[in-house]
């Protein structure tokens, strides 16, 4: 489905940015009250949007080959995003800085271990193998937070890698949440020994339309639920003409991996459409928010802090990270209202509801991640 | 007399159905929209973070005594007749009235209003009058209520304003600093138990990340008295929140060997012969 003609990206999202310098499509006010209006429109029923088409002659569209187009399309624009910014200084060191931190709001994907493999730099996943990456220029720490845990117990490991790093002369570029910096901002170690750091810029319409396009090339026309115009349609000027993409990159907090992950779950087909048609149309509208029970119980929001704190871990390991004693049963209740997904015991954030989790955590008054 | 009469008679307008009907439907509502923002706001700050609550609910008592003037300024003139003689007159006559009948009462109203403008205390706030501790959760013409931590509620008078102290937790802010104690033995490195304690602030699922955590040790007779200062990021957090560095800090300590402080043996046999 996809060519293999590099990916023509707009400027602005073709390398990262400082930190504190990401342009958020709403502002932290704005997501907070937007989502206490959609509960309470929720709560009366009255959350009904137009549509230029019966939703009931829809049917849910899973398309695996449209999935894959997709997901590799967005990584490829990210790892160039990433190339762009750290290939020169890892291999040459063009900048005097010795190590770099990269943040990053919870992803369906190891971006930064991905990165290290395509350019060959060796990563560093367990801190028993550190010392035997002192020989090497340049490695990978792709995720800081298997580090640690939010534990007086279970900081040890990171302080000792910070120490164990001070002594290090080449480069090391990390890789860290949003919400783990957050949490480990307070500690001057991770200042002083990593500094700012860069994240991915927002992802708005245009830059969407991009991965979209790409992905989808002239095999589909995606229409709009809402409006019925097909979304990647531009008017004379190069104006995307439908609303939906710059009204996802919103709700996706500028997050392109969230917004591809909505924009799947949100596809659809005529449920009277053969093969062929369902080939050539697609519909696609904004998935259903999930929601907490109103008002939430804390249980459940420390919880998906904690889970955007550590990343993805075996749920036994969590009881020592939430306010004991711990509820049973949290994870399950979580689940089932598609906040987090659970595989072999392992919990996850759900990428797709990011937003509504985050919005969620904001709307109790803990504190948020910041890019 | 007749003069007297007379001036008395000036000092109202002409009183008729219409106008007593007005008057009755201002009051009405009035009343509906005071009551509709005391049940209405709270509710609706429930749903919202700290910060947008407190302001939330700041707005009630506000909107009650701009409401109050408005009924105030709508009413008057259709009763009285005002001029400045009748005014000083009216004037007057009301305090007198309210300096022998409702003195205490209208102490109360006034401090009030005080407190409306100098904010010793907005719904919301934790707040300590006497010995009494608790959020605020209402705040009437009259006097404040607070709920306690054992689920009381207090009701007291505003005019307490003018006589005492009253200690504010957090002072219209959505967070306010908590304490927790630790009494440990002399002799043991005060380094390693404030970095230790520090850290244990620090790991608190409940802390506000935006607020410095701070460990005071003081040497007192027996023991070095460890205040491990901190801030939740949820006001009614605040006892979860102590208990939890409470929890944490002990099982910290005794893992890392830091024995608690305990009363020396000749003390303790003494307070036993007395």
């Amino acid at each position: 489905m996809t060519s293999s003609n590099p990916i023509e990206m707009p400027e602005h999202v073709r390398s990262l940015i400082p930190l504190g310098d990401y342009k958020w499509p709403r502002s932290e006010a704005e997501q907070t009250i937007g989502h206490l209006l959609e509960k309470f429109k929720m709560g009366f029923g009255t959350a009904k949007n137009a549509a230029a088409i019966d939703t009931g002659e829809l049917k849910k569209r899973s398309d695996e080959m449209l999935e894959r187009a997709l997901r590799t399309v967005l990584e490829t624009v990210l790892l160039d995003a990433l190339s762009a910014t750290y290939l020169g200084w890892a291999t040459k060191g063009t900048n005097s800085r010795t190590k770099r931190l990269l943040v990053h709001p919870p992803m369906g994907t190891d971006i930064l271990s991905d990165w290290a493999k395509r350019h060959d730099f060796p990563v560093l996943s367990e801190l028993k193998q550190l010392r035997e990456k002192f020989d090497v220029a340049c490695f990978v720490v792709p995720s800081i937070e298997v580090f640690f845990g939010r534990h007086v117990d279970q900081l040890t490991p990171l302080f000792d890698f910070f120490e164990a790093l001070s002594a290090y002369q080449g480069r090391v570029l990390v890789g860290c949440s949003s919400w783990a910096r957050r949490f480990l901002w307070q500690f001057d170690e991770l200042q002083f020994m990593l500094g700012e750091g860069e994240t991915f810029p927002a992802f708005d319409a245009d830059a969407l339309a991009s991965v979209f396009e790409r992905a989808l090339e002239s095999n589909a026309v995606v229409k709009s639920v809402a409006t019925g115009a097909p979304i990647l349609k531009r008017d004379d000027d190069g104006n995307l003409v439908d609303p939906f993409l710059k009204k996802l990159a919103e709700v996706s907090l500028g997050h392109p991996w969230v917004a591809v992950e909505m924009f799947l779950q949100g596809i659809a087909e005529a449920a009277d459409a053969d093969e062929k048609t369902s080939e050539s149309q697609l519909w696609v509208q904004f998935p259903a928010a999930c929601s907490l029970p109103t008002p939430a119980n804390d249980a459940h929001l420390f919880a998906l802090q904690s889970l955007l704190i550590h990343g993805p871990r075996k749920i036994e390991e969590f009881d020592k990270l939430l306010p004991s004693p711990t509820v049973k049963g949290v994870w399950s209740a979580l689940q089932q209202n598609g906040f987090v997904d659970i595989h072999d015991g392992s919990v996850s954030c759900a990428i797709r509801n990011y937003p509504e989790i985050r919005s969620e955590l904001g709307a109790a008054g803990f504190n948020l991640d910041r890019l | 007399m007749e003069e007297r009469a007379q001036r008395i008679s000036n000092l109202f307008n002409d009183i008729n159905g219409w106008v007593i009907a007005e008057i009755a439907v201002s009051i009405l509502l009035v009343w509906a929209f005071i009551k509709a923002t005391q049940k209405l706001l709270p509710w609706v700050s429930e749903f919202l973070p700290a910060k947008l609550r407190h302001l939330t609910l700041n707005s009630v008592p506000v909107l009650r005594v701009l409401a109050l003037l408005f009924l105030f300024v709508w009413i008057v003139p259709l009763i009285f007749n005002i001029t400045l003689q009748n005014f000083v007159f009216i004037a007057g006559a009301l305090s007198v009235a309210v300096g022998f009948a409702v003195k205490d009462l209208a102490s109360s109203v006034i401090a009030g209003f005080v407190a409306l403008f100098e904010k010793p205390y907005r719904l919301g706030d934790w707040i300590k009058i006497g010995n009494d501790y608790g959020e605020v959760i209402t705040i009437g013409m009259r006097a404040v209520q607070i709920r306690t931590p054992d689920d009381n509620v207090v009701t007291i008078s505003h005019d307490r304003i003018w006589t005492e102290n009253v200690l504010n937790a957090n002072d219209g802010f959505g967070t306010l600093m908590c304490v927790a104690t630790f009494n440990i033995a002399h002799n043991q490195d005060v380094g390693d138990v404030v970095v230790l304690l520090e850290t244990v602030g620090k790991t608190s699922p409940y802390l506000n990340l935006d607020r410095d955590v701070i460990v005071v040790a003081e040497n007192t007779a027996f023991c070095t008295v460890y205040k491990l200062k901190a801030y939740p990021f949820e006001p009614r957090n605040q006892f979860a929140f102590i208990t939890d560095m409470t929890e944490r800090g002990n099982a910290a300590l005794r893992v890392a060997g830091i024995s608690a402080a305990s009363v020396p043996e000749d003390l303790f046999s003494e307070s036993i012969r007395s």
